[in-house]
C-alpha cells in the first residue's frame, strides 16, 4: 500500500459510517478524523452509541451476525473494512468499557498476549520490560508487581480496568480506542492515567479516541471532542471551541451536566 | 397470611423430602445388592479374580481377566478416537456458529445420540466386522467411539457457549484470529466442561453392552492385548453370565458388576472433583 505523508498523518478518518444492529440503527452518518498525536473525546448520552463506535472503527461488529456497517474507516489511510481486519487490529489497542481481563492467564500472561502474539518482541527480557513499562503506564505496577503469577480475578474493578489498559498499551498501538477507561478509578488514579494517555500521544503520536462520561475529563485531555446524541454527531470541533460556544443546547446540558 | 404460607412451606418440604426417599430407595438397593453378592465373590477368588481367565461351567475358579484387559483397551480406543472428533468438531461449531455447515453438523452428530446403540453396534458390524471377517477390539472400540462421541461433543460445545462474549471480543480485539480466539481464550475458559464432558463421554461408553455384541466377539478365553483380535468387555460378561443356569457364572457377574460399578463411582468422582475444583 502506498501512503502519503498526508493520510499518515491522518491516523483514522471516519467517513460516513452508519451501524445497524439487527433492525435497529444506532449509528448515523459519523465523520470525523483523528491525526497522529492527537486525542478526541467521544462524549454522549448513555445508549447514544459511543460504544458501537469504537467497535465499529476496529470491525468488532463483524464477529456479531445482526450487525450491518456501512461507511469507510480508514486507519493510516487503509479503509480497515476493505483489508484483513486481524493485521489492521494489530496497530489498535482497545479498552473496553467492562473489564474483561482472560481470567484463565495470569497478570503476567494477559499482558505478554498481545506482544507474544504480534511476536514484538525477540527474548524474555525484553518482554519482562514491556510488561513491566505497560504495567507503570497503566498505573498498576505498584499493585501488582508482587503478584504478577496471580489471576486477575483477585483484582478490584479498579484494577483490571487498568490491567486491561495495560494489556492494549502492551501492543504499542498506533491508535488507542479507549471505552470511559477510567469510570472505575479513583481520582487520582484517573488523572495520572490521563497523563499517560496524553503522553502517549504527543511523544509516540499515538491517536487516541476516549470516550467519557466526565465533561471535564475531556477539557483535561482531549483536542478535540464529538458529542453523539441518539446515534447523530450533533457536535464535532476543537476542544476549546465546542467548550466556550457550543452550537447546540444539548451539547450545552450535558456540559452543565444536566443529561 | 404469613402463618398459611408456612404451612405450605413445611407441606412442600415434606413432599421434597418423601420423594428424595423414594428416589433413593433404587440406588441404595443397587449398592446394597453389588456389595452382598458381589464383593463375597471378590473377596473369596482374591486377585485372580482380575487376573485369571474364565472358569468352566460348575467350575470353582473365578477370573474376568480378559474383560478387564478388553474393558481398558476399549476405553483408550474410544477416547482416541471419539474425543480428538468430539473437541475439533465441538470447537468448530461454536467458532463458526453462524454458519449453516456448523449448524447442520452440529445437528446430525448430536442426532447420533438419538439411535440406539444396538444400531450403532449393527453399523459397525456391516461397515467393519463383515469385511475384515473377524470380530475385534478395535472395531467395539469404534462403536463405542460413536456412542460418545455425541455426548462429549454437546458438553464441550455447550461449556464453550458459556465463555462469556467480553472475553471472546477481548481476543478479537487483540488481533487474534478464530483459531487463536478458540484455543487461547475459548477453551482455557472452558477447560473444566471439556475435561468434565470427555469424562462424560467415557463413563456413557464403557457402560454399553449393545454395541460390543456384535463387534469384540466375546473371546475370554485367553487374556488378549492385540486390538486385532477378539476380545471381551466387563458389561458383555455381565449381560451373558447372569444368563447363565451355573452359579459360579453369575457370581462372576456379580463380581463383576461391582468392579464396573466401582469404576464408574471412581470417574463420577472425578467429574464432581473437576466441576468444584477448577474454578471460573
Ligand atoms: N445487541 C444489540 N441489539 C440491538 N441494539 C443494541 C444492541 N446492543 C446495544 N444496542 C443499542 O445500541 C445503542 C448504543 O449502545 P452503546 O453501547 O454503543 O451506547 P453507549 O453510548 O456506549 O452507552 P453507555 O454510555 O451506556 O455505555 C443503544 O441504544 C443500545 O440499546
Ligand atoms: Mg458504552
Amino acid at each position: 500500500m502506498t501512503s502519503t505523508s498526508l493520510e499518515l498523518e491522518r491516523a483514522l478518518e471516519v467517513k460516513g459510517l452508519n451501524v445497524w444492529l439487527g433492525e435497529k440503527q444506532i449509528l448515523h452518518n459519523i465523520t470525523f478524523k483523528v491525526n497522529r498525536g492527537e486525542i478526541l473525546a467521544i462524549m454522549g448520552p448513555s445508549g447514544s452509541g459511543k460504544s458501537t463506535l469504537l467497535r465499529a472503527i476496529s470491525r468488532l461488529l463483524d464477529h456479531r451476525t445482526d450487525a450491518r456497517v456501512r461507511g469507510e474507516v480508514l486507519i493510516n489511510g487503509i479503509n480497515v473494512y476493505t483489508t484483513n481486519p486481524y493485521k489492521a487490529r494489530k496497530y489498535i489497542g482497545i479498552v473496553f468499557q467492562n473489564p474483561n481481563p482472560f481470567p484463565h492467564m495470569t497478570i503476567y500472561d494477559n499482558i505478554a498476549v498481545g506482544p507474544k502474539l504480534h511476536k514484538l518482541v525477540r527474548s524474555k527480557t525484553e518482554l519482562d520490560n514491556l510488561v513491566r513499562w505497560a504495567l507503570k503506564s497503566a498505573m498498576l505496577w505498584d499493585d501488582v508487581k508482587e503478584k504478577l503469577n496471580s489471576y486477575p480475578a483477585e483484582l478490584s474493578g479498579g484494577q483490571q480496568q487498568r490491567l486491561c489498559l495495560a494489556r492494549a498499551l502492551a501492543m504499542r498501538p498506533k491508535l488507542l480506542l479507549l471505552d470511559e477507561p477510567t469510570a472505575n478509578i479513583d481520582p487520582v488514579n484517573a488523572k495520572k492515567i490521563e497523563n499517560i494517555v496524553k503522553k502517549m500521544s504527543r511523544e509516540e503520536s499515538v491517536a487516541v479516541v476516549i470516550v467519557t462520561h466526565t465533561p471535564a475529563q475531556a477539557m483535561r485531555i482531549s483536542d478535540k471532542v464529538l458529542f453523539l446524541f441518539n446515534g447523530k454527531t450533533i457536535e464535532y470541533g476543537p476542544t476549546q471551541v465546542v467548550a466556550s460556544n457550543p452550537d447546540h443546547d444539548l451539547t450545552q446540558s450535558f456540559l452543565r451536566g444536566e443529561i | 397470611m404469613s402463618s398459611s404460607l408456612d404451612h405450605k412451606d413445611l407441606f412442600l418440604k415434606i413432599i421434597v423430602a418423601v420423594l428424595s426417599i423414594v428416589a433413593l430407595i433404587p440406588v441404595f438397593s443397587i449398592v446394597y445388592e453389588l456389595v452382598i453378592r458381589g464383593l463375597p465373590v471378590i473377596t473369596g477368588a482374591g486377585l485372580k479374580f482380575f487376573t485369571k481367565t474364565a472358569p468352566a461351567p460348575g467350575d470353582r475358579l473365578y477370573g474376568i481377566g480378559p474383560a478387564l484387559v478388553g474393558t481398558v483397551e476399549l476405553a483408550l480406543i474410544s477416547t482416541a478416537i471419539g474425543i480428538p472428533i468430539a473437541f475439533f468438531t465441538g470447537v468448530l461449531i461454536e467458532t463458526f456458529r453462524e454458519s449453516r455447515i456448523s449448524q447442520i453438523v452440529n445437528i446430525i452428530a448430536k442426532s447420533l445420540m438419538e439411535i440406539p446403540t444396538v444400531l450403532i453396534g449393527m453399523l459397525v458390524y456391516i461397515l467393519l466386522v463383515v469385511p475384515t471377517k473377524t470380530f475385534s477390539i478395535i472395531s467395539g472400540g469404534i462403536a463405542l467411539a460413536l456412542v460418545m462421541m455425541p455426548y462429549t461433543l454437546t458438553y464441550i460445545e455447550e461449556s464453550l457457549n458459556q465463555v462469556q462474549y467480553k472475553y471472546i471480543e477481548a481476543g478479537y480485539g487483540l488481533g487474534m484470529n478464530k483459531k487463536q480466539v478458540a484455543f487461547k481464550v475459548m477453551v482455557p475458559i472452558a477447560k473444566r466442561g471439556v475435561v468434565v464432558g470427555i469424562l462424560i463421554g467415557i463413563t456413557k461408553a464403557l457402560g454399553e453392552t449393545a454395541p460390543l455384541l456384535f463387534t469384540i466377539g466375546a473371546a475370554r478365553n485367553t487374556i488378549n492385548w492385540n486390538p486385532l483380535e477378539p476380545g471381551d468387555a466387563i458389561p458383555l460378561l455381565i449381560f451373558d453370565y447372569i444368563q447363565s443356569p451355573y452359579d459360579n457364572m453369575k457370581d462372576i457377574a456379580w463380581g463383576s458388576a461391582l468392579v464396573l460399578f466401582v469404576l464408574f463411582a471412581i470417574l463420577y468422582s472425578s467429574i464432581r472433583l473437576f466441576v468444584k475444583r477448577v474454578r471460573i
